[in-house]
């Protein structure tokens, strides 16, 4: 009872900063400095354009992780790939989204969030067609009661013969409450102009969260409160149109499947799209073709 | 393992309690009981009170108002709380209906926010420790709504009256 109470007075979390400002990859130097591909082999360019969101937890296999997608009868056709949880070490040799890429025949937009260890963690676009204008974007920092991490966005023009696709790959914290992941995620959206896909983890997971430290699994059973309901609401106030609903798990947790991964569509139209139960992870993968 | 054996121990030597004390004088028990309770069936924490109606059942009500960075909870929970086994250390059960209201207030301009109400049940099964003016309660619970079943816990002191 007085551990319990010490952990509710402890758990503190607050918004430390608002982030930082879409900043250009080749600006980016030092231990955080973006890692990108040469251009792909060039290729035709399709009518839809097939576009996966995939944490990878962590990546580390990634001779594993390459071989899931290229087995993957949805995966292996999408010409865009955006992954999280993804990371670099210097021992290693090259970006993991580099390895995975080179053995995908894609080209590679690794971006640091943070460092780990003795390497860094961050997220990942992977593509079929070359990339421009790659940013990236350090998220608002949210100070909990323990593994405060860094989080980003980063954002990029698939390039398709003349036309641009504009696509923003992002991860949220878990343990956040509905109000702080929009005020996490927000930034990411509204700064963006015109058309655009975006995905990844939001981690919006279904409970309404005490200090960042206790789940009220209890209040979400009666009143429904899922965080993914909250986060389709404010996407559909901007004009974004989700690519599965909320009853459609991206992750199991023990006795029941969350929907904590999406991929969202602002003047683009989704013509299909689904999950793909892939293996190599703890999440499943979010796909969905959008009309070129 | 060995706390929880104990307490199913010290509650069937209880159980036998009555029917030595029942030939003897009836002990007046206090008819109201006021608590808190941290987690539970009234979400985060509770407020709450209990009459007792019979020597086994009482009817009670929980609720609880909690601000969570901005996300507003407010929960209300009508019950049946059932003696089953004991005096001093009781197992006891619960029955009842719980109603939950969120407010999310947006925190960016381009949002109007949300809210959302709901009901459903729960069923519980605890243990109580009685002095003879405070009590204290652990119970396991299943709550049952409109977003799924789910299984929880909570911890209560109360005073009688």
């Amino acid at each position: 009872m007085r551990a319990l109470a010490l952990l509710v007075l402890v758990a503190c979390t607050d918004v430390r900063d608002q982030g930082g400002p879409w900043e250009p990859a080749a600006e980016i130097t030092g231990e955080l400095a973006p890692d990108l591909g040469p251009p792909p082999v060039e290729r035709a360019v399709p009518a839809t354009l097939r576009v996966a969101t995939w944490n990878v937890h962590f990546g580390k296999d990634t001779d594993g992780i390459a071989a899931n997608i290229a087995a993957s009868p949805v995966l292996s056709t999408a010409d865009v790939i955006l992954m999280q949880e993804i990371e670099a070490y210097p021992e290693e040799a090259g970006t993991r989204a580099s390895r995975i890429a080179a053995q995908l025949g894609m080209t590679w937009f690794y971006a640091p969030a943070r460092v780990e260890w003795n390497g860094t963690h961050g997220i990942a676009i992977l593509s079929r067609f070359p990339l421009e204008t790659p940013l990236v974007k350090q998220l608002p920092y949210i100070d909990q009661a323990w593994n405060s991490r860094e989080r980003n966005a980063q954002a990029v023009e698939v390039v398709l013969g003349e036309a641009r696709v504009r696509i923003v790959n992002i991860h949220l914290d878990l343990r956040i409450g509905v109000v702080d992941r929009i005020r996490q995620l927000s930034p990411a959206v509204v700064e963006l102009d015109g058309p655009a896909l975006l995905g990844g983890d939001f981690n919006s997971n279904p409970y309404a969260w005490l200090d960042s430290a206790v789940p009220l699994a209890g209040t979400e059973a009666v009143v429904g409160a899922d965080q993914a309901v909250v986060l389709d609401d404010y996407f559909a106030e901007q004009d974004f149109r989700g690519a599965i609903p909320t009853t459609t798990g991206t992750m199991r947790i023990p006795v029941y499947d969350i929907r904590i991964d999406n991929l969202y569509a602002h003047a683009y139209e989704i013509t299909a799209a689904g999950v793909d139960h892939i293996d190599g992870s703890d999440h499943w993968a979010v796909w969905a073709d959008i009309a070129l | 393992m060995r706390w929880v054996l104990s307490s199913v121990l010290a509650a069937s030597t209880a159980y036998a309690e009555p029917a030595v004390t029942a030939t003897a004088t009836p002990v007046e028990e206090p008819a109201n009981v006021f608590y808190v309770e941290l987690l539970g069936k009234a979400g985060a924490y509770g407020v709450g009170y209990e009459r007792q109606i019979t020597d086994r059942l009482s009817l009670g009500i929980a609720g609880s108002y909690a601000d969570l960075r901005g996300q507003q909870v407010s929960t209300a929970t009508p019950y049946v709380h059932a003696r089953l086994l004991g005096r001093t250390h009781t197992l006891f059960t619960e029955l009842g209906a719980v109603f939950v209201h969120t407010r999310t207030p947006s925190p960016v301009p381009e949002w109007e926010g949300m809210s959302d109400s709901g009901g459903g049940g729960f069923a519980a099964l605890g243990w109580q420790h009685d002095w003879k003016h405070v009590l204290v309660r652990a119970s396991g619970s299943v709550l049952v709504g409109e977003g799924r079943a789910t299984p929880w816990l909570g911890v209560a002191i109360g005073v009688k009256r």
